[in-house]
This record gives structure tokens, sequence and C-alpha cells, in this order.
């Protein structure tokens, strides 16, 4: 009986505080940088936390002072924009897509503090309504690179191993960002080998891993032997189906090596650069509002996580050899259907994600 | 020399319509199963002839008396050929994915954490105190099961964890409900509403921005060496989560204690008449107290089975998702009973795993296939398939005099 009650205080302590710390902070001169978690939250060991780490290497290498929030559900997007706004962030980042609709209302009411917006691009969709977009930027990022990465791992695993030639990827939600990593994941895998199945299942979330959990063992049922999770905190239910299973997994936008078991790689997004990329370019006062950021192979905002020592030496060589190319731009990964990567990556094609 | 020898005849026995009704709901069951791998019937005449068997069982049966399961009967007929026929038009491709092994491991985990909740709640609303605070007491269980599993290195550990933190919850709920005799439907929403900030919180404070380490200590598999390698039901059940059997045999555990045991009558005295329990000397508090706590440490189990079980050390913040109000649900559409909870808990388990595989068929309409354990719980609630009767005394709060 006392705990609940004793949390509960802690609770209503806790908001206390830090509600107390917003009125205190924010002295003028110095420049301050904002981030707004999704619904994911910063500890989704992925997309959100890899932001939140963005911001913390500002704050060490820049010296700007850094304030972050948690999004626990939609409904907290406006409040917890415009409150940063409030506490006095001169840039304010919003961790991912989701954030979009809002942000396009935000950004137009405080016209002179620059937003970011994580996986966005500020000509594609979700601005077309905006009254105003100068002072955001979009951090686009080509995941479709990454996913082709993996996918080519994935594909010369499966085909070394023989039997069913058949992988699997897990998405959250049927959408560009989550589709980009899938579409080059599909291509790749059958550069690699061209007779591979790929299965594709959506788990309709973010959050809950006994979702993708589930998806990926339906997968597996149907003979995956390599299980990509597009999922954030979700798929980690699906590296947990693999491992499971004993077949591989492969994480995504940070490196999960460490996550579970038999993971094969990770296709990386570093979204830690983009956040600290803009925000070294707005403290230097250099912040390009209505126009994207592109980060790619080429500028390593995109890459490959750890590799499993398991994997012969020659794989890797052959999928670094596949690298250079992507860079060099002789080989062309296809993106998602309405992507934001088709006006910002060159000579961008669609394709199918199975 | 065998003269005398009379013929086994079987004239003059006449099955009872109740016994026939059962067998019309199992053949209208037959009906879609024979359409379904691993027979996978590939005519329309096979699940035909086998509902309008069910059908005529029914019939025969409802103009004899049984109408109830009777009319159920011809449902199941009815039912089976319709399932029948669809499936025998779709693609076998499509059924094989459908319908394989994995389903049925899934099915049971999917009801596992339900079977708990429902039996916890049936426990509780059986001694007269109502319990819609099951859904927080399965999450506190998930968060503290995890977090003692992990500080600990033991997952038997982490469930003993997560049985006290779960009994603690429903004392709250005991004392709220027992002592201050409050309204124990608001007693149990507050139970959910405080389950969830405290272990928002809690998970915020003890795991921070780092989450849940790989690694945590969780219950095993239990491997059944020969049952592996039967044919179909082999790998569906040969490697099942220990806690997925705990489930299974505590529902005829459950219903020996309740139906069969001087225990059980005292519980279900104080639920159907508390005075005349108090008035043949039971102690209505002391039964009710231990059942409301029981039952919460039951719920736990199921939520442990969440995040250390089924998903190997892990908590998200409401985790359960509204698995303590399906269980509910569940243990309503289950009469108040063990086996009827349980036959419940894998109707709900069966429609969710269902809805994981229907976006073989279209997979735009996957986030409408996921409603189907909700829509089912609309229609266990309003009670539309045989009327629910809960105890007697159920939800009124005991005054002695």
């Amino acid at each position: 009986m006392r705990k609940p009650l004793l949390a509960a205080a802690a609770l209503a302590l806790v908001a206390v505080v830090t509600a107390g710390s917003v009125a205190t902070a924010a002295p003028k001169a110095t420049f301050t940088a904002a981030l707004v978690s999704d619904i994911g939250k910063f500890n989704d060991k992925g997309f959100n936390q890899s932001q939140l780490a963005g911001l913390n290497e500002a704050k060490a290498k820049l010296g700007v002072k850094t304030i972050s929030i948690q999004s626990n559900s939609s409904s907290d997007y406006l409040p917890n924009l415009t409150s940063m706004v409030r506490q006095g962030a001169n840039i304010v980042s919003a961790a991912g897509y989701l954030l979009a609709p809002t942000l396009s209302q935000v950004a137009a009411q405080f016209p002179k503090v620059d937003f970011t917006i994580t996986d966005d691009s500020v000509h594609g969709f979700d601005f077309q309504k905006a009254k105003e977009i100068k002072n955001i930027e979009g951090l686009v990022y080509a995941s479709n690179q990454a996913g082709c990465l993996v996918g080519y791992l994935a594909g010369e695993m499966t085909k070394a191993k023989g039997g069913k030639q058949v992988i699997g990827a897990v998405g959250g939600i049927e959408i560009p960002a989550v589709d980009d990593y899938i579409v080059g994941y599909n291509y790749c895998a059958k550069l690699a080998d061209p007779g591979i199945k790929v299965l594709v299942g959506y788990s309709q979330d973010f959050v809950a891993q006994d979702k993708c959990k589930t998806v990926a063992q339906n997968q597996i049922g149907q003979g995956s032997q390599v299980e990509f999770q597009v999922a954030g905190g979700c798929g980690l239910g699906a590296l947990n189906a693999a491992a499971d299973a004993g077949i591989w997994g492969i994480g995504v936008d940070v490196d999960q090596y460490a996550v579970a078991k038999n993971v094969l790689t990770s296709a990386l997004k570093r979204v830690d650069t983009g956040i600290f990329d803009a925000i070294k370019q707005a403290s230097g006062g250099h912040f390009k509002g209505g126009s994207d950021l592109l980060f790619d192979l080429a500028n390593g905002g995109i890459g490959v996580g750890k590799i499993s020592p398991k994997v012969p030496a020659a794989d890797v060589a052959a999928m670094n050899a596949l690298k250079a190319k992507l860079i060099a731009g002789t080989v062309k990964v296809p993106v998602a259907k309405g992507s934001d990567l088709l006006g910002l990556l060159p000579g961008a094609t669609v394709g199918p994600t199975h | 020399m065998t003269n005398h020898v009379q013929p086994l005849t079987t004239r003059g026995w006449v099955p009872s319509p109740r016994a026939i009704a059962i067998a019309g709901g199992v053949l209208g069951v037959a009906a879609f199963w024979s359409t379904i791998p691993p027979f996978t019937a590939r005519s329309p005449v096979v699940p035909i002839v086998i509902g309008v068997l069910a059908v005529a069982a029914g019939i025969w049966a409802t103009t004899r008396g049984a109408r109830r399961i009777g009319i159920g009967a011809i449902a199941a007929g009815v039912i089976g050929i319709g399932l029948g026929v669809v499936a025998t038009r779709s693609s076998s491709s499509n059924l094989n994915t459908v319908f394989t092994a994995d389903l049925i491991a899934q099915i049971l985990a999917f009801a596992t954490p339900l079977t708990f909740g429902a039996l916890g709640g049936m426990v509780s609303e059986r001694s007269g105190v109502v319990n819609v605070g099951l859904e927080g007491m399965m999450l506190m269980g998930a968060f503290w099961g995890v977090y003692v599993a992990d500080k600990s290195g033991s997952w038997a550990v982490g469930i003993l964890g997560a049985m006290v933190a779960g009994g603690l919850f429903a004392l709250i709920h005991a004392v709220w409900s027992i002592h201050f005799r409050a309204d124990q439907i608001i007693s149990g929403m507050a139970i959910n509403f405080l389950a969830l900030g405290v272990t928002g919180y809690f998970f915020e404070q003890l795991y921070g921005q780092q989450n849940i380490p790989s690694g945590v200590s969780t219950v095993p598999n239990v491997r059944l060496p020969v049952i592996s390698r039967w044919h179909f039901l082999g790998p569906a059940i040969g490697n099942l989560n220990l806690l997925i059997w705990v489930g299974i045999l505590l529902v005829p555990l459950s219903y020996v204690i309740l139906f069969k045991t001087p225990i059980g009558l005292r519980v279900r005295a104080c639920g159907e008449h508390p005075r005349a329990a108090d008035t043949v000397g039971i102690d209505v508090y002391k039964v009710r107290y231990a059942a409301v706590t029981t039952s919460g440490m039951l719920a736990a189990l199921g939520g442990a089975f969440l995040s250390i079980g089924y998903l190997g050390g892990s908590f998200t913040e409401n985790m359960t998702e509204g698995r303590g109000f399906i269980a509910l649900a569940a243990m309503i559409f289950g009469n108040w009973r063990p086996f009827g909870a349980w036959g419940a808990a894998l109707l709900f388990g069966f429609s969710t795993a269902l809805a994981y595989r229907l976006p073989v068929y279209s997979g735009s309409a996957a986030t409408l296939f996921q409603t189907l354990p909700y829509v089912l719980t609309l229609i266990a609630v309003a009670g539309v398939i045989g009327r629910s009767v809960p105890p007697a005394a159920d939800g009124r709060p005991y005054v002695k005099q």
C-alpha cells in the first residue's frame, strides 16, 4: 500500500522538478539545442536513443546547452515541441516523421526558431500544407543503401547455406521510411542470389515486441533464413524470434549486434550524426531552413554495423566492393514508392519490396 | 453351442440428446477442420457433408430437449460449412502458410497470459469480489518479473517477484473493496491506472535510457524429445515455454480446487451467499482477501510470461496492452468456470494468431484483421453466445452483522 503511494508522490515530485528547471533555464547568450522524441522514446535501443546520443555529442563537442523531452503519446508532440521553444531552444529537433504534422504547425508559430525533422523532407507530402517551412530543415537518409548492403550479405549467406532460398523483413508500418530499407534489402539480396524469395510483413507497431516476434515467426515458418527488422523497438522481438529459431537476424538504425544472439549485422542510419550536424550548422549560423540535408554512404550518414565473425571474409569483401560501387554511383539502388529520396538521390527509381 | 449368445444389438439404447448435440458441435468444427492442413480436403463436398450431419444432429437434439447445445451445434455446422467452403476456394499454398504447426504453438502462447488472467479473475469473482484490476496486476507482474530476474540472475526468483508484486497490488484492491467497501469496479480501474504509472515510473527510473540489458535469465522452454518427432503436432507442442504448460495444468487444478475441495466450496459460498457462509462459521473477509490476493498472483504470472517468458527478457510501457481486459472477457465468456475460461482464452489466442496470418490474403486489410480478438471480446461481453451467470454476490461488499 505504501509503495504505490510513494511512487505516485515521487511521480508528482518529478513533474514539479522538471517543470521547475524549465523556468530557471535559458540565459540569453548561450545556444540551446532541443530534441523531442517520438512515441518510441529514448530507451528504444535504436532510433530515438541514437538521436539523443547525437544531442549529447553536440553538448560535449560544441559546448551548446541541450534539453530533451520524451513523448509518451502522440498527443504529447504539440506540448513538447512548444515547451522546448518556451525553454529558449534555438534549434528544436523532431525525432521522426511522426512529428511532421505537429511540427508544420509549430514552426509557423515560432519563425525565429530553427527546426529539424529526422527522416522527412520539407518538400515531401507532410509539409505540403504547411504555412511556413523556411525554418525547417529535413534530415533525409538514404536508408535504401543500408538495406541494400545488409540484403546483399543476407543473400550471400543464404546462397552459401543452401536449402530454401527465403529471407524475410519485418516492417513497422508500410511507409516510405520503412520501405526504403526493405526495397534496398530486396534489390540487393537478389543481386547476390537471384532466385531468392523475400517475405515482407508489417507488425503495424513500433513498440510492442510480441507483434514483430509473431510476424517474424510466421516468416521463419515459411523457411526464412535471415530476418531483417525495420520496426524500431518492436523489431527487437523479430531479432528474438530469429535467435530462438537459430537463424540470422539483422538490426536496424543502430548497431544491434549485442542486442540479441545470432545478429548477422545491422543497417545503420546515423541519425545521431544528423542531429549533430544540424546543431553544428545552426550554432554556427549556417542553418539552411527550407531545404534538406541528405545523408548517404558517401558522407557516412549511412553504413553497416558490426558483422558477425562467422561471416566468411570473402563475403564481407564482396559487400565492401558493392559499397564502393554504390558510393561511386555505378550501382543504383531503387527506393520505395513515395519516398523522399526520389527527388534527392540522383537517378533514383521506385522498386518493389519483394 | 453359439445359439444362446445374444447379438450385441443396441436396440433400446438411445443416446441422450445432449450427447448428440455435443457430437454435432464437434462435427461442425470438423467440417472446417477437414479443409485445412494437415488434412486439406480440396472438394467443397467434404465440409458440406460433415456440416450437414452436424446441423442434422443439432436439429434432432433441439427437438428432443437439448435446446441450447442443439442450437449451438446447428450454428457450428453452418459456420463450419461456410468457413470450409471458403477454405477450399482459397489457394492451397495460402492455406499452408496460414495453418501450420506453429499456429498451434502461437495460439497457446497468446492464450497463456489470458489463461492466467482469466483463472485469477475467476478465483476473485467466485469469492464475490469483481476484479477489473487484472490488467494492472498483470502489468506489475510483467515489470517486476523482468526486474527481479535481471537483478537476481534467476528466472525462478523473477517469477516469485512477479507474484509478490501482483499479490501486493491485489491486496490494495482487496483492502479497498472488502475493508472500505468501495465500488469494486472503480477500485479495479484505479489499480489499472496506478499499475501503468508505477511500472512506467520505475521502468524509467531503474533502466532509464538504457532499457533492459540483453541476457536476462528467462523461463526456459520444455523440450519433449519423443513428442517433437510426431507428425504436425510434434513441432507445435514439442518445444513450448514452461509457463505455457503451467497455465494449461492450472486449468484442471483450479477446477478440482474450486469444485471438489472444501476450500473451493468455502470460496464459492462467499461468492454466492456470504451471509449463509458467515452463519456456518466461514470467515468471509479472510476468504475474500485470500482469493483476491491469489487472483493478483495468477494474473502476475501471465504478465511474467510476457516479459521473461515469450519475449525473452524485455519490457515496454503498457506491455500487457489490454490483455487483462480480454482475460476478463474470457472469464465471463467461460461462465466463471476454469475449462470454459480456458476455451475462451484459446479462442482469443486463435483469433489473435490468425490475425497475423490473414494478411497473405489481403495485405491492405492487415490492420482490420488485428481487430479480430476485440470484436470477439465485444461479442462475448454482449453475451450473445449463451447468457453468463455471475456468482450471486459478485461485486457486493459484505457487511458482517
